[in-house]
């Protein structure tokens, strides 16, 4: 009680009020969480302005300065804002608190815990200092700054990490239609992270996950999944629901992006996931209707591509002088009944460096993931993949586009000649080695192994209702067994004869203990 | 709005300075083509911009002061004194200041002289 006193008495005698002017703005109109506000001549745009409502002091972010007003977002709830507030200046652009202490936690696009533990940042401060104050727009890393995407970033998807790589600072989309395991993708990604880092050499990836207009029980299902497989310890969410205004869901993925250069500023890598951004785009759509810009295609407004280039061209590996940290971005986008060549997916495809193309038709016939191997591209990644997953993945995409071919001639089996027949079975064989199940990402060992094994006609004698039962018991006989000789080489992505030697002698042995699975 | 307050401001302004002679009736038509045009509701905001107009084009300032309390007729001559015959005076009464003045210069300068702020900036 005290030193309470104290404080006040200190506060009272240093209470310091001159009289001076000071510029100020009024609300002239305000509706739908945007306001109009006059006066105010040297707001910067992008600047957090201070609207004094009857309900407290609420911030609002300078969208459009314009001659006579500026059109600005409120951010929160603008229920107590009226027509002749009083707005100031704050001199900030809008940021973010970041650190480490953020790693964990379910957070808002201002940095406002959601999960119940707290605050993110003790005044004390942690061991980041209580957190750095990083701007959600920031300028992309320079042409100098950045050096090739030579890392990879496993997602522990099978037919991703063999034909669509991805590299650690590269933007990749996934695209397609609702209810297709778009988010599912990106999910199993995350959780394959830890995997990924023990024992291979590599740095743990750092996740984000941005949440854009999703429904809150899908989120919580989400964090619960996360928690469940211990992979929320090296991830960061940053929610902005549906039910949230739409300035926050406009923010959420600059929030997300701040957040992950912090990682990458520090030397480290993260991987950043918006899910998604075709709701990005519409809260940007709804934004810029209310304050009357005018609306281009889709009544999207003109620089609807501007702000996904930006957003995305801030993901980066940097060059070793610069840290060497790297963000990976894969954005989300929905498709409505396939059509890729919508406003938003063009542009999204045109920024990113390839995509990942889900099909709907593909996930009802039991194909999951759903990808569509020949729509699907990396343009970067190649160059960041292990030389083992190089060595048996550059044979399976010719095999897969042959069987592709050949697909249609599929209910005329018997008239077919044998060559024909065989390439049809070995493509059916791959495509039912590269089903995977959701939540469970495969190492990166165990994906070059089980491909193997399929593309050298290991799998030729094995019944197709078999293989799943097959893959999984020889798996689990590597693990055991091969650990020294296969499975750590195959980690760490070596590759030599001596390794595929050991991986064919594995694959006998295994048979032989088994005895036949031609049954 | 069919055509901007600051458009109407700017016309009426215009057309007033050209034809002095025909205040009246540049007055009535104007009322008559805002009414037309469906732009009523915003006739306020309109007139505003047209005496800050006004006010700014002959070399005056818009002047808004807001007091806790009433003033005497005496104390609102002595505050209007302070400021030069061209600049145009609004003065209002606002209880939740508290006690004090606020003094808004062209919407853009304020001096808040008010027991409210001092308290708000103690307090926040």
């Amino acid at each position: 009680m005290k030193e309470i006193i104290e404080k006040l008495k200190r506060d009272i005698v240093g209470f310091e009020d001159k009289a001076e002017f000071a510029d100020v703005g009024i609300v002239t109109e305000v509706g739908d969480g945007i306001a109009k506000i006059s006066g105010l001549k040297n707001a910067l745009s992008q600047e957090i302005l201070l609207v004094e409502a009857s309900s407290g002091v609420l911030p609002a972010v300078a969208f459009n300065l314009e001659e006579s007003a500026i059109g600005v977002v409120i951010l929160g709830v603008a229920e107590g804002i009226a027509v002749g507030n009083r707005v100031k200046k704050s001199g900030k652009v809008l940021s973010l608190k970041v650190g480490d202490e953020l790693l964990g936690r379910v957070i808002d696009p201002l940095g406002e815990p959601l999960d119940g533990k707290g605050v993110v940042f003790s005044a004390k401060g942690g061991s980041a200092g209580g957190g750095k104050d990083y701007p959600l727009e920031r300028k992309a890393p320079s042409v100098l700054d950045r050096e090739s995407v030579s890392a990879p970033a496993h997602t522990g998807i099978k037919s991703i990490d063999a034909m669509i790589p991805i590299g650690r600072g590269q933007r990749e989309l996934i695209i397609g239609d609702r209810q297709t395991g778009k988010t599912a993708i990106a999910l199993d990604a995350i959780l394959n992270q830890k995997q990924d880092a023990e024992g291979t050499g590599r740095k743990q990836v750092i996740c984000i996950y941005v949440a854009i207009g999703q429904k809150n029980s899908k989120i919580a299902k989400i964090v619960k999944m996360l928690e469940e497989n211990e992979a929320i310890k090296y991830t960061v969410v940053v929610s902005a629901p549906a039910s949230s205004p739409a300035s926050m869901q406009f923010l959420a993925p600059f929030a997300g992006c701040a957040i992950g250069e912090y990682f990458m500023d520090s030397g480290r890598d993260a991987l950043v996931i918006y899910d998604d951004l075709s709701k990005h785009a519409d809260s940007y759509r709804q934004l810029s209707l209310l304050l009357r810009r005018p609306p281009g295609r889709e009544a999207y407004p003109g620089d609807i591509f501007y702000l996904h280039a930006r957003l995305l061209e801030r993901a980066a590996k940097l060059s070793k002088e610069k840290g060497g940290g790297s963000l990976t971005a894969l954005p989300i986008i929905e498709t409505k009944l396939g059509d890729v060549s919508a406003y938003v997916p063009t542009n999204v495809i045109s920024i990113t460096d390839g995509q990942i193309y889900l099909e709907s038709n593909l996930f009802y016939q039991g194909i999951r993931p759903a990808i569509n191997a020949g729509l699907s591209v990396s343009r970067v990644g190649s160059a960041a993949q292990t030389k083992a997953m190089k060595k048996v993945a550059g044979k399976l995409r010719l095999e897969l586009a042959q069987f592709r071919e050949l697909q249609a001639f599929v209910q005329f089996a018997s008239d077919l000649d044998e060559n024909t027949k065989k390439q049809i079975k070995r493509g059916e064989l791959l495509t039912e080695v590269l089903k995977q199940a959701d939540g469970e990402p495969a190492a990166i060992a165990m994906e070059v192994a089980s491909i193997f094994v399929a593309i050298n006609g290991f799998l030729d004698d094995v019944p197709k209702k078999e293989i799943k039962t097959f893959e999984k018991e020889f798996l689990e006989f590597l693990s055991k067994m091969r650990q020294k000789e296969v499975v750590e080489p195959l980690s760490r992505g070596e590759w030599d004869e001596k390794i595929e030697e050991a991986l064919k002698n594995a694959v006998h042995s295994f048979k032989n203990m088994k005895g036949t699975w031609s049954r | 709005m069919r055509y901007p307050a600051e458009a109407y401001a700017r016309a009426f302004t215009e057309a007033l300075a050209e034809h002095s002679s025909k205040k009246d009736h540049i007055i009535k038509s104007f009322l008559d083509a805002v009414y037309k045009n469906g732009d009523w509701p915003a006739v306020w905001k309109i007139l505003d911009l047209i005496i800050k107009k006004i006010t700014r084009d002959s070399g005056g300032r818009v002047v808004s002061a807001e007091f806790a309390r009433p003033l005497s007729e005496k104390m609102i001559s002595e505050f209007k004194e302070k400021f030069s015959a061209k600049d145009h005076m609004e003065i209002s009464i606002k209880p939740e200041l508290i006690a004090g003045v606020r003094v808004l210069i062209d919407g853009e300068k304020e001096l808040d002289m008010t027991l409210a702020k001092k308290i708000n900036k103690l307090f926040n």
